[in-house]
């Protein structure tokens, strides 16, 4: 973890422009996100059903009350959040493909989001080859990786994903649709080249 | 384009990615089918992977769980059945969440548990077990509360302030309990309170929380409902309660929280907390509640109520409309002992107004509406002086009483010119005065107005009927019953003449006329009176709204000829009269509680009469617990009740408590009527009958001759009073072996009942009895044994088979002649 006075230099270059500065802060916001996993029990549980939006937003949350209070500019957050949700969901499916784990293990304290996820396996495997192609995606076209964080894995709207990225919401439309129909060709077999 | 981007985008972006030559890509709907769907998955398993509500038809114990009752912050609530087919039962279950098995949220659940255990009231839900599911999450089983929250329970039925004072009465109640307990709640707010379709209350939440709302922690919903001490993080005792009490009761009576709702707001204003008061949100709360609520929101904890008793005293006080402990000024002390003592909420001075505007159209004619008019205006402004009390000349000291306020008022009087505004003014002030008790000062003013309204009598009918009838009662509680019974019945000639316009002023009167005569003995007459009230009543239009409601006048009809049939014996009709009176008064409680309370004593008296004490024991406690809520100590309504359950105590032989509760009774109507009351007198038989009944023979002698000279005085030689005495003496005298004067007693008791009520009748059968009883014990045989017979004679006709007298004279008779047997 980061040392509190590290963390006030990364936030005061973030602040003044230095987005590089941000990859800094991802390991913290990742793990303050895994460990919400009762605060999102607690604060969703009248919601009929939680979606990754939620998650992101209730993370935010938490995290500017806290560490990330200085941050000047919320869509840095975002940035980092949506970036958190998707390795999350990732993780999660990855351990589920590779150990059988037991259903209801009550006695321990699950705060560990990634521990708590448990999705059929057609949704993992959608996560998976969708999280796979994006990173083909990504190293040729590495904005796109952001959007497609932004738009699928953290369910930000248009606006919200043209405000992370600082650009125009009809780019972002335009580029999600191209995003979504290269990652769908990729997925279904007979529509690839 | 649909899909957002051109050919030539799309070749740019596959040209990116390596791929040279390709199609634009047909538009694929269901790529954004695709992801919408997975999107829609993803949530929905998301959620399920959140969840840790246990599902429908999981078993926890001999419990099978129907469906989740509430989701907490710690745990979730149940509600199951039982399954073991023992019985039906419904349960709450609470089941700390999976995800929170830490030692400190265990271990605070534990104590939840533990706090549970430790509280026995009503309005705290039971624990009836506990344990541990088998994935090893603890659980505790609760008594099942069928209701809705407090907020819930007043946005769907928009309870009346006097109904939530109430409940707020019941929650103090169990708070009490709780800090009795050393137990503190710590998190009251309205969704921890339930509201049963009963009216009761459930205390949820124990206890817990105080930890786990950390300050940083503590969420808005949660700092809305807190104590200056719990915001600043320190030592809470049992005056937080008493602060979050009072936020609920404010946020209730003015659907505003009282310090705000933002965060900053709530910081801010709990630094010294000054909320505007509660009447000046919402007018209709009473000053005296808005009183109530704004010391329990006091900023030092020393200044609000110092107990949850206390609290609840308070709340008992401003639904009686007493005055309260909590700090309010003396004009409105004054006036709640005013309203207290009327006990009529019609004489505010809103709905005064109201009464006489309504007046006014009812009376078309034009010249009429003049006077009317002019009468209005005078009780109005009458009135409002009463209310005032801001008369310079009056001193503003805190000793002045509502006696005080209305004598000034009546010099007012004599200064209005027209006579028959004067005579209006009069009536009303008398009614003033005639609730309060002052019968004394009510009569010269009635007798003013009957002396104008005689000066022609037929187009005054119906004001001079009402005015005569309320002149007679005043006479009656003055135990004047010539005068009232004279009085009385001068209306009721007036009133029968000018029917049919009279119809419902002589309904009242007639009613009263059935009470009058039961108190004069005239049982016959009370009856045949009591029918004809009923009967005008039963066929009465409706009531105007300036009226009190007619069922109340018929109540009182019914139970005056419940009074007259019990005296006559006839118990059966006795008690279905009474019935009558107590159903039909059922709904009318608020307006005038003594339509429930005079009632529920005549029943009790027959279940006396009957010989079935423990059903009289039982019916007085409940009245007595009832009127607790409702009067002050020095009620007299309140004091009978005593006076009615120690001679109750008597009957069964519990004499140690039947002394105590008349010994009080005595000595508070001697403070209020003097000694000579009929009232006092009442407890000083009772107290005769018990010095009696333990053998103080010469003790229960003294009782009884001061008894007698009163009786005599007040009601006449003749009156089955006077014969009671009689008997009463004879009784005692026997007791100290002074058998010839007993006799003469016995003999003295006999004429008058014989007189009065015939030969047939339950008194002259126990006459014989006693007189049997003591020729038994001179050894005149024969005599005893004649005596005997005709008691037993009589008692077969007038007494059930079973009656506890009637086997008494069988008993008597069979020992006799044993006796004379051998």
């Amino acid at each position: 973890m980061l040392a509190e006075k590290e963390l006030d230099k990364l936030i005061q270059r973030i602040n003044q422009g230095d987005t590089k500065a941000l990859d800094h802060l991802f390991p913290l916001v990742y793990e303050e996100l895994r460990k919400s996993a009762h605060l999102l029990r607690r604060r969703f549980q009248k919601q009929e059903t939680l979606n990754t939006t939620a998650l992101v937003h209730e993370a935010y949350f938490k995290l500017a009350k806290a560490d990330l209070s200085q941050l000047q500019n919320k869509e840095h957050f975002f940035n980092l959040a949506s970036k958190a949700i998707r390795q999350i969901l990732v993780n999660a499916c990855q351990k589920q493909r590779t150990q059988k784990r037991k259903k209801n293990q009550p006695h321990l304290p699950i705060e560990d989001l990634e521990e708590q996820l448990n999705f059929s396996e057609d949704t993992r495997d959608a996560i998976l080859q969708i999280h796979d192609a994006l990173q083909v995606l990504e190293k040729q076209q590495p904005h796109y990786g952001k959007i497609v964080e932004c738009r699928f894995f953290a369910g930000l709207s248009i606006d919200e994903t043209a405000q992370v990225l600082g650009t125009s919401p009809s780019t972002v439309k335009r580029k999600w649709s191209m995003a979504k129909t290269w990652l769908h060709m990729q997925l279904t077999p007979n529509m690839a080249y | 384009m649909e899909e957002g981007f051109s050919h030539e985008e799309w070749k740019a972006f596959l040209n990116e990615m390596g791929v040279e030559e390709a199609d634009f890509p047909a538009p694929p709907p269901e790529v954004n089918d695709y992801f919408q769907q997975l999107e829609k998955k993803l949530s929905a398993e998301l959620s399920q992977c959140l969840n840790s509500e246990l599902p429908p038809a999981y078993t926890i114990g001999n419990y099978t769980i129907d469906h989740t009752l509430a989701t907490g912050g710690m745990a979730t609530v149940y509600l199951a059945s039982r399954s073991d087919g023992m019985y039906d039962q419904k349960v709450a279950i609470k089941v700390l969440s999976p995800i929170l098995h830490t030692d400190k949220h265990l271990e605070y659940f534990q104590k939840e548990r533990q706090i549970l255990a430790r509280l026995n009231h009503p309005a705290i839900a039971r624990i009836l077990d506990g344990g541990v599911t088998q994935e090893g999450a603890p659980y505790f089983i609760m008594e099942y509360v069928d209701g809705l929250t407090l907020d819930q329970h007043c946005h769907q039925h928009q309870p009346s302030l006097r109904h939530i004072a109430h409940l707020f009465m019941q929650i103090a109640d169990a708070l009490a309990h709780a800090h009795a307990k050393l137990i503190l709640h710590r998190d009251l707010k309205p969704t921890n309170i339930l509201v049963k379709s009963n009216g009761e209350i459930k205390l949820l939440d124990f206890g817990i929380g105080h930890a786990l709302t950390a300050k940083n922690n503590t969420g808005a919903g949660t700092l809305a409902y807190s104590s200056p001490e719990q915001l600043h993080g320190e030592t809470i005792d049992t005056a937080s309660d008493i602060f979050q009490l009072g936020i609920c009761l404010y946020e209730l009576c003015t659907s505003q929280k009282p310090f705000g709702k933002t965060r900053e707001q709530i910081t801010k204003n709990l630094q010294n907390p000054s909320p505007t008061p509660a009447h000046e949100i919402n007018a209709q709360v009473s000053k005296s509640l808005s009183a109530v609520v704004g010391k329990c929101l006091k900023g030092k904890k020393e200044n609000r109520y110092p107990t949850a008793s206390a609290l609840k005293e308070d709340l008992i006080r401003c639904i009686n409309h007493q005055p309260v402990a909590a700090p309010i000024s003396w004009q409105t002390k004054t006036a709640l002992y005013v309203r207290r003592n009327w006990m009529v909420l019609c004489l505010s001075l809103v709905l005064f107004s109201t009464i006489l505007i309504a007046f006014l159209i009812y009376k078309k004619q034009a010249d009429r509406i003049f006077e009317e008019h002019q009468k209005a205006q005078a009780t109005l402004t009458f009135l409002r002086k009463v209310f005032d009390g801001g008369d310079p000349n009056l001193p503003a000291s805190k000793d002045l009483t509502p006696a005080d306020l209305l004598k000034k008022r009546a010099d007012d009087i004599a200064k209005i010119k027209e006579p028959s505004v004067r005579a209006y003014v009069s009536t009303e002030l008398a009614r003033l005065y005639h609730k309060l008790g002052l019968w004394t000062e009510a009569s010269p003013l009635l007798i003013n107005a009957v002396s104008f309204y005689q000066q022609s009598p037929s187009e005054h009918a119906t004001s001079l009927g009402r005015t005569l009838t309320e002149l007679s009662a005043n006479y009656r509680n003055l135990s004047q019953f010539d005068k009232a019974d004279s009085t009385l019945s001068h209306a009721i000639d007036l009133l029968t003449k000018n029917l049919p316009e009279t119809a419902l002023p002589l309904a009242y009167a007639l009613k009263d006329k059935s009470y009058l005569c039961y108190k004069r003995a005239a049982y016959e007459d009370g009856i045949s009176s009591a029918h004809r009230a009923i009967a005008l009543l039963e066929n009465a239009p409706t009531t105007p709204s300036s009226e009190p409601p007619i069922e109340i006048a018929l109540a009182f009809a019914y139970n005056n000829l419940s009074l007259n049939l019990r005296e006559l014996s006839l118990y059966d009709d006795a008690l279905k009269a009474c019935q009558k009176a107590l159903s039909t008064g059922e709904h009318f409680f608020e307006h005038d509680n003594t339509v429930r309370f005079i009632p529920l004593g005549n029943l009790a008296i027959i279940y006396n009469r009957m010989g079935n004490y423990e059903h009289q024991i039982k019916i007085l406690h409940q009245k007595l617990i009832e009127e607790k809520e409702y009067f002050a100590e020095d009620n007299p309504q309140l004091i009978n009740t005593i006076a009615n359950l120690g001679a109750a105590y008597y009957k069964t032989g519990n004499y140690h408590r039947s002394d105590s509760l008349n010994l009080i009774a005595y000595h508070k109507y001697k403070n209020l009527y003097g000694k000579e009351h009929h009232h006092s007198i009442s407890s000083l038989y009772n107290l005769g009958n018990s010095k009696y009944s333990q053998g103080q023979f010469g003790e229960a002698i003294g009782y009884f001759e001061q008894v007698l000279k009163v009786d005599i005085r007040q009601f006449g030689a003749d009156h089955p009073y006077v014969a009671g005495d009689y008997i009463s003496l004879g009784l005692a005298t026997e007791g100290e072996k002074n058998y010839a004067q007993a006799e003469k007693y016995y003999h003295q008791a006999l004429s008058i009942y014989q007189n009065k009520f015939g030969k047939n009748h339950q008194k002259v059968s126990y006459t014989h009895y006693l007189l049997a009883e003591l020729h038994g014990v001179t050894g005149n045989l024969p005599s005893a044994e004649k005596h005997y017979k005709t008691a037993i004679e009589i008692g077969q006709n007038v007494l059930d088979d079973k009656h506890p007298e009637l086997i008494k004279y069988h008993e008597g008779l069979s020992s006799l002649l044993k006796k004379q047997s051998i």
